[in-house]
């Protein structure tokens, strides 16, 4: 049987010869021929027109328009006002994004390939996802006091149910086959879990770090605004409390941007560490 | 149902060596003529948890350098046979031996093709026909330059490095088998390969088949449950009856081998050996 034969008559999906690979580096279009990056600079741009205009009416004196927000933005950043604020945010919230991936990754890990372990965490872990934690969160001042050990709980608290559920589910949904197929070429458990198990459950444990990591934030503002007035969380209270509402809303802005960039982060290492496929068209 | 003959379970003869391709002459003879078999199985019984009884007292051999089909309604049992000699899944009861030795777990003299491919979709076509010699610990460029080898014969050269959802599903299989001969088992297991690619490139793929194993010469173990698949492939096909699966009847394919592979379905004892295969299986088709 020759290349040549198994060729004619044969498609590939891309219909492209192995050899003459067409330029893959053009840039992704949606159905309209428009390239998708415009879509969403489109929906930024609208948002913030709403917002804008909104402000102007003015709807309320709490909504500055989105320019005021990003005037006090700018000059929060340059009087370092933003600097020393996150100087006490970021510490506990690195902390505790580390103890969530961590430790909810392995958990996940051992519930999927444990029953034993299994039937022991996974009630905790939906309790967790499903108790009213901001209700809980004041509580942790009973135990840490104003420390940023509570500040690390609440952000653990808030995240790791995520990461171990969906590493969890990540892990049992290895498709049989593949499990069959790494047995009968005389894979060893170890083996098994390295090269099918884990390259296979990743889209789901990045997927749950990417909701961890969320949840890290909120976990993180949450404990600043209800038990320690401090960093991020005392900026948007303290602004609210003096009315400079074009301060506070610049802040909830500086979380955004901050969190969205980490999740962007998160999703290019995925795909560069377990998903190579991913790329290729 | 013929017996086995008494040949000597611990036979010593390696099965690359024989090349026993005159086609099967007279059922006389018995599918074992030409030596021991490669595999072959006892009495297995197979009850699934919950009460389901899919195997009952199965004995076969599976003959040295020859295709076997396993041909029968669906829900027969024909993959858990399979699964049973792979040693995927202990079996409830009987004995399988492979290479003169029992089976009880998955070893290096057989390897496995899978009805649904089960590729590893992160992994280049290379990397995925190399999987089963870089889990025994071979070196990397001693695996690639073993899997390059048998991506050629089977037709796939220059598609090393792509993924495989960038395939169709007949060059998926085509990796699938590549993989299975890259670790030299000398017993093949193929669960249904052909049945999930559209008809006519089952028929490129059954032909391939044929002309590789006239190079490669192992002992396959074939799943299917069309009829004429089984007929055109195989040297011997087994039939099962409707669960719980029993062996209802053997035959051998008095078919021309040696001669060119198209010849194979213009011979007029095709037609009526599928013929006869569906008058026995009717019985068991609802």
């Amino acid at each position: 049987m020759t290349s040549a034969q198994a060729h004619d008559g044969e498609t590939a999906s891309t219909s492209a010869a192995p050899a003459a690979a067409p330029s893959v580096a053009q840039p992704e279009e949606g159905r309209s021929g428009v390239p998708v990056i415009v879509w969403r600079l489109a929906s930024f741009a609208l948002f913030f027109a709403v917002w804008e205009v909104m402000g102007r009416i003015p709807f309320s004196l709490a909504l500055p328009p989105a320019s005021d927000v990003f005037a006090a933005l700018a000059v929060m950043i340059v009087d370092g006002e933003l600097a020393r604020a996150y100087g006490s945010t970021v510490p506990p919230l690195l902390v505790g994004v580390a103890i969530t991936i961590v430790g909810g990754v392995l958990t996940g890990l051992l519930m999927g390939l444990s029953r034993l372990f299994e039937w022991f965490v996974l009630p905790i872990m939906v309790i967790l996802q499903t108790a009213p934690v901001a209700a809980i969160i004041p509580l942790l001042t009973y135990f840490y006091g104003i420390d940023a050990r509570a500040k690390i709980l609440a952000v653990i608290i808030l995240g790791m149910p995520l990461v171990t559920l969906n590493s969890y589910k990540g892990i049992r949904g290895t498709s049989p086959s593949l499990l069959d197929m790494s047995r009968s070429f005389l894979g060893s458990r170890m083996q098994t879990v390295a090269f099918v198990i884990l390259p296979s459950a990743s889209p789901m444990i990045f997927a749950g770090l990417r909701l961890g990591v969320s949840g890290a934030f909120i976990g993180i503002v949450l404990a600043e605004l209800l038990i320690t007035p401090t960093g991020i969380g005392d900026t948007i209270t303290y602004n609210r409390g003096i009315a400079r509402y074009d301060k506070m809303f610049a802040a909830i802005v500086s979380i955004i941007v901050i969190a969205a960039v980490t999740l962007a982060l998160l999703q290019s290492l995925e795909r560069r560490l377990f998903r190579p496929e991913q790329k290729a068209a | 149902m013929p017996a086995g003959p008494a040949a000597s379970p611990l036979s010593t003869e390696t099965p690359m060596s024989e090349q026993t391709t005159a086609p099967a002459t007279s059922s006389a003879t018995g599918p074992a003529a030409g030596g021991a078999p490669a595999a072959r199985v006892r009495d297995i019984a197979m009850w699934y948890p919950g009460g389901v009884h899919a195997l009952d007292g199965i004995d076969l051999d599976f003959p040295t350098g020859k295709l076997t089909a396993l041909l029968g309604p669906s829900g027969c049992g024909k993959t858990t046979l399979l699964k049973i000699v792979a040693g995927l899944i202990p079996p409830s009861g009987g004995t399988v031996e492979a290479g003169g030795a029992t089976v009880s777990a998955p070893g290096p003299d057989r390897a496995l093709v899978f009805q649904d491919f089960a590729l590893l979709p992160w992994a280049t076509v290379l990397d995925n026909v190399a999987f089963g010699l870089r889990l025994r610990g071979v070196g990397r460029a001693e695996r690639e330059a073993t899997a390059r080898h048998y991506i050629d014969e089977v037709g796939l050269g220059g598609f090393e490095s792509k993924f495989p959802h960038q395939l169709s599903g007949g060059m998926r299989q085509r990796a699938g088998l590549a993989r299975a001969l890259a670790v030299n088992a000398e017993i093949l297991l193929m669960d249904e390969p052909f049945s999930a690619v559209d008809e006519q490139m089952r028929r490129k793929l059954q032909e391939d088949l044929l002309s590789l194993l006239q190079i490669e010469k192992k002992t396959v173990i074939f799943v299917t449950h069309s009829i004429e698949e089984a007929v055109y492939l195989a040297d011997q096909i087994v039939i099962l009856s409707r669960r719980p699966g029993r062996v209802s009847k053997i035959v051998e394919p008095d078919l021309q081998r040696d001669g060119p592979i198209e010849n194979i379905r213009k011979d007029s004892r095709y037609v009526e050996m599928v013929d006869d295969i569906w008058d026995g299986l009717k019985q068991f088709v609802e």
